[in-house]
């Protein structure tokens, strides 16, 4: 009984949250409200990635490739076959993505250790080539698939931004649920150990490659569909949006917020969503190089400001996960 | 043979960009993904001296390894003040990819330049009834001049031995009271000048661009990966092999040509994951 | 039949042997000591028979089976539990987590229905904690928040804590009290009559006090086996590991 209390206490605030950010459109312009959708993806996009990134430490740079799967998959079948419905698309983007999950897996975990970290950087970045190279991922003569628009749900829908940011509120709430029960389930408990010591992973009998594996497939295909979100919303899907570049923001992300907290890497994407664009508003031109220097930072905050970075993530912190500090 | 000529010329630049990023990696463990843009660092610096100021090339190549070896102490110092964490490293890595690209962008303009033209080495050389262009030639010969150099470094000299032994072992390396703080920035200007020159000569044919920071740092860890570590020849190989697949696929299959890399790199992990020279990672 | 048979077994580094054509059979419900200088090839001996490092050479065979070849996981699961020498703990992870991921064999881990809370799985680690005496603040810290103490009975917590047909401790008394050493005597005794044990230390009344059958190992090679009371008065073992004078009367 004690323990209903407790989790009406917890799930309490999130779900007032939920329900405040659904009635948002009332109080916003249309542009907002884009901006909004975007962060919202891109919040879940950094979140899914985390589940490799920050519960399993397998530092991928290469996830905007599995995100790109799923954008591309989802971009195809609708723009090219003329699949409409949501369900559809986003069944198929979820295989797509898995499979592309376990191949970037296998391949990937062949290497150990920082040279990890290279071979995903160079298989994400052998998806944008592929992306920039292959015609069949072009359309209408565009470097990119364009003419993307919202699926149907198979009930009468009328899309505009604000029903648009409402409907993928919905989906990100439900993937940042999925996640929760990941992170708080015995096997994300297995991905932290495999984390933290592998050796002793295996001398508690178990297959720590086996869950190297899980983490990577799971946070590949949850990147897959939030990609599948990020294409609906833009209306297209390009080879930047898949490339080195783009899976280095999304590590940005997850680690601003604090990777390997529970909520810390979605926030992470939403802000650094939010900067990018007003850094872009302010001047088109020099916005990388604001991007470039809130990567430096971060990276000395971590350095010179441990104890504001804990007590940062100590807020976002879940009970049941603790970051690498 | 005019393929063959850009395979070549195209693997002497990727060796030395390669062994750059591969001792850092192998010897210090410092992922240091700025590395390509050292590289754009030194293409630009040659351009503005050979091109726009009309310095003789190796004035200008020599000046702009010397840039990038300053470049080097402070990118060392930077990566000395963060931990040695992957976290820190790849965000330090990105940032300096995006403020020294931005940067680049701002001084040169966001227009690419096109492949140095220099006088004296627009003609081909004839060898029997084969003309090779004067230019792939210069840049094999610098490219093989400073891979020889850089393994008589590391096979003859002092520092050279300490990066040995701290590929073999860093902890030991370190319990022997070798300062490997010191080696690292040995390691850190040499690389950096060599990527700097590297820059250099490699503009006689890739100009200089600001999207090279991304580009060269990726054929170059794909040089790595192949090649695997602490070794120079195993680097070399690897250097030549993906000079040369680069130049060939471009000219049988275009539309394929830089995945097939990426495809050798997946065949290398699967077949050997430790690369060909066999070193465990 | 024995429960271990280990079948000349060898490890070489390079030119060096760690260990050296090694064999000895260990029964079910034995507790054999190993004792040998620094160096002698204990904990090689042990990372192969864990699994951490494969053999050069020889077999390992458990329940008559050739383990040899299997992964680490491979062999806790054919029964091989061990503790570290040098504590190997989950630095992030609170003392609770690392015992919840200690009952793997309780617990549901499968990747397919692993999703749910256990409840017989939290039972099982409260019981854990309260018998470790971990469970200051309710087991909530981390191994850096903990005494050394602390951190070595979660080390050997969570090598006891499955049901092992063969225990690998490694110095399992040092950081623990004379009367920790008792308890944990009882926690392995607790296992059954069927465990076998098989423990490095160097206090020699330890040795004496637990083993059934003692094994002396010098430079990689072992060089007596035999019953405390036979090992003690060995010439060669005196000469070689205890010192010219005999350290037990």
């Amino acid at each position: 009984m004690v323990g209903v209390f407790s989790r009406a206490r917890r799930v309490a605030p999130v779900a007032i949250l939920v329900v405040a950010a659904f009635l948002l459109p009332f109080l916003l312009s249309t542009q907002q409200e884009s901006l909004l959708t975007r962060a919202l993806i891109f919040g879940a996009m950094a979140a899914s990635l985390d589940l490799a990134y920050g519960q399993a430490g397998l530092y991928s740079l290469g996830h905007a490739a599995l995100a790109g799967v799923g954008g591309y998959t989802a971009g195809l079948l609708m723009v090219r076959y003329e699949v409409q419905s949501f369900w559809l698309l986003m069944l198929a983007v979820a295989g797509a993505s898995a499979a592309a999950s376990m191949a970037f897996a296998l391949v990937s975990l062949r290497a150990k250790g920082l040279y990890f970290i290279l071979v995903t950087l160079a298989l994400g970045q052998m998806v944008a080539n592929l992306a920039q190279q292959w015609d069949f991922l072009k359309t209408a003569q565009a470097e990119a698939v364009t003419g993307i628009v919202m699926p149907s749900l198979g009930f009468a829908t009328i899309w505009n931004p604000g029903t648009v940011y409402q409907f993928v509120l919905v989906v990100v709430v439900v993937m940042l649920f999925t996640i929760q029960r990941i992170i708080g389930s015995p096997v994300g408990l297995a991905l932290r150990g495999a984390r933290e010591n592998g050796v002793r992973m295996s001398a508690l009998g178990y297959d720590v490659w086996r869950y190297r594996v899980a983490a990577i497939v799971l946070s590949g295909t949850l990147c897959g569909l939030s990609g599948a979100l990020f294409a609906f919303h833009s209306g297209l899907i390009a080879p930047s949006n898949v490339g080195v570049a783009a899976s280095g923001v999304l590590v940005l992300m997850a680690i601003i917020g604090g990777s390997g907290t529970r909520y810390g890497a979605f926030v992470g994407g939403v802000v650094v969503t939010l900067l990018q664009f007003y850094a872009s508003e302010w001047s088109m031109e020099r916005a990388p190089m604001i991007v470039g220097v809130l990567f430096i930072l971060t990276a000395l905050l971590i350095r010179f400001r441990p104890a504001a970075a804990s007590a940062l993530r100590g807020l976002l912190r879940g009970e049941a996960s603790h970051a690498s500090a | 043979m005019q393929v063959v000529a850009n395979g070549v010329a195209l693997g002497a630049v990727l060796f030395l960009m390669g062994s750059g990023l591969a001792l850092l990696l192998g010897a210090m463990g410092v992922l240091n993904l700025a590395h390509g843009a050292v590289y754009m660092v030194g293409a630009y610096t040659t351009w503005t001296l050979a091109i726009s100021q009309g310095w003789p090339l190796v004035g200008a190549v020599l000046a702009a390894g010397a840039v990038c070896a300053v470049l080097g102490v402070i990118l060392e110092r930077l990566f000395r003040v963060i931990p040695g964490r992957p976290n820190e490293q790849i965000l330090m890595s990105f940032g300096l990819i995006y403020v020294l690209g931005n940067l680049a962008q701002l001084v040169w303009g966001p227009v690419a330049k096109s492949p140095f033209q220099v006088a004296g080495l627009q003609g081909a050389v004839q060898v029997g009834d084969v003309a090779i262009p004067a230019n792939r030639l210069a840049i094999a010969a610098v490219g093989f001049a400073i891979a020889l150099l850089l393994w008589l470094v590391q096979d003859r000299t002092r520092v050279g031995a300490m990066v040995r032994a701290g590929m073999d072992d860093a902890e030991m390396t370190r319990a022997l009271g070798i300062n490997l703080d010191r080696v690292v920035l040995a390691v850190f200007v040499l690389g950096s000048a060599v990527a700097g020159i590297a820059g250099g000569i490699g503009g006689l044919v890739l100009g200089a661009s600001t999207n090279q920071p991304m580009d060269v740092l990726l054929l170059a860890l794909i040089v790595v990966v192949v090649g695997g570590i602490g070794s120079v020849p195993g680097t070399l190989v690897a250097s030549l092999m993906i000079g040369l697949l680069d130049a060939f696929s471009r000219y049988q299959f275009p539309e394929m040509s830089s995945v097939m890399l990426y495809l050798l790199m997946v065949a290398v992990l699967v077949a050997r994951p430790t690369g060909l020279s066999g070193r465990v990672a | 039949m024995p429960l271990l048979e280990i079948d000349s077994v060898g490890r070489r580094y390079g030119g060096v042997h760690a260990v050296q054509d090694v064999s000895f059979h260990v029964d079910a419900g034995e507790w054999v000591g190993v004792i040998g200088p620094n160096g002698a090839g204990k904990s090689t001996l042990f990372n192969i028979l864990g699994g951490q490092v494969t053999a050069s050479s020889g077999a390992v065979r458990l329940d008559g089976r050739n383990v040899s070849g299997l992964p680490a996981h491979q062999r806790f699961r054919a029964g091989i539990a061990r503790s570290f020498q040098i504590s190997s703990l989950f630095p992030d992870l609170t003392a609770r987590e690392q015992l919840t991921l200690a009952c793997r064999q309780t617990g549901r881990w499968n990747l397919v229905r692993g999703w749910g809370a256990d409840k017989s799985l939290n039972e099982r680690v409260e019981q854990l904690l309260d018998i470790w005496n971990l469970n200051r603040s309710g087991g909530s810290e981390l191994p850096a928040e903990m005494s050394y103490g602390a951190q070595r009975r979660l080390e050997l917590a969570l090598a006891v804590s499955s049901q092992p047909k063969l225990l690998l401790l490694d110095e399992p008394n040092v950081g623990l009290t004379a009367s920790e050493c008792d308890d944990l005597r009882d926690r392995v005794a607790e296992l059954g009559d069927e465990t076998a044990v098989i423990f490095v230390a160097h206090d020699m009344d330890m040795v004496m006090g637990w083993s059934h059958r003692i094994l002396v190992m010098h430079q990689g090679r072992l060089v007596a086996d035999g019953s405390p009371e036979a090992i003690a008065k060995d010439p060669f073992v005196e000469e070689v590991y205890l010192g010219v004078a005999p350290v037990i009367a």
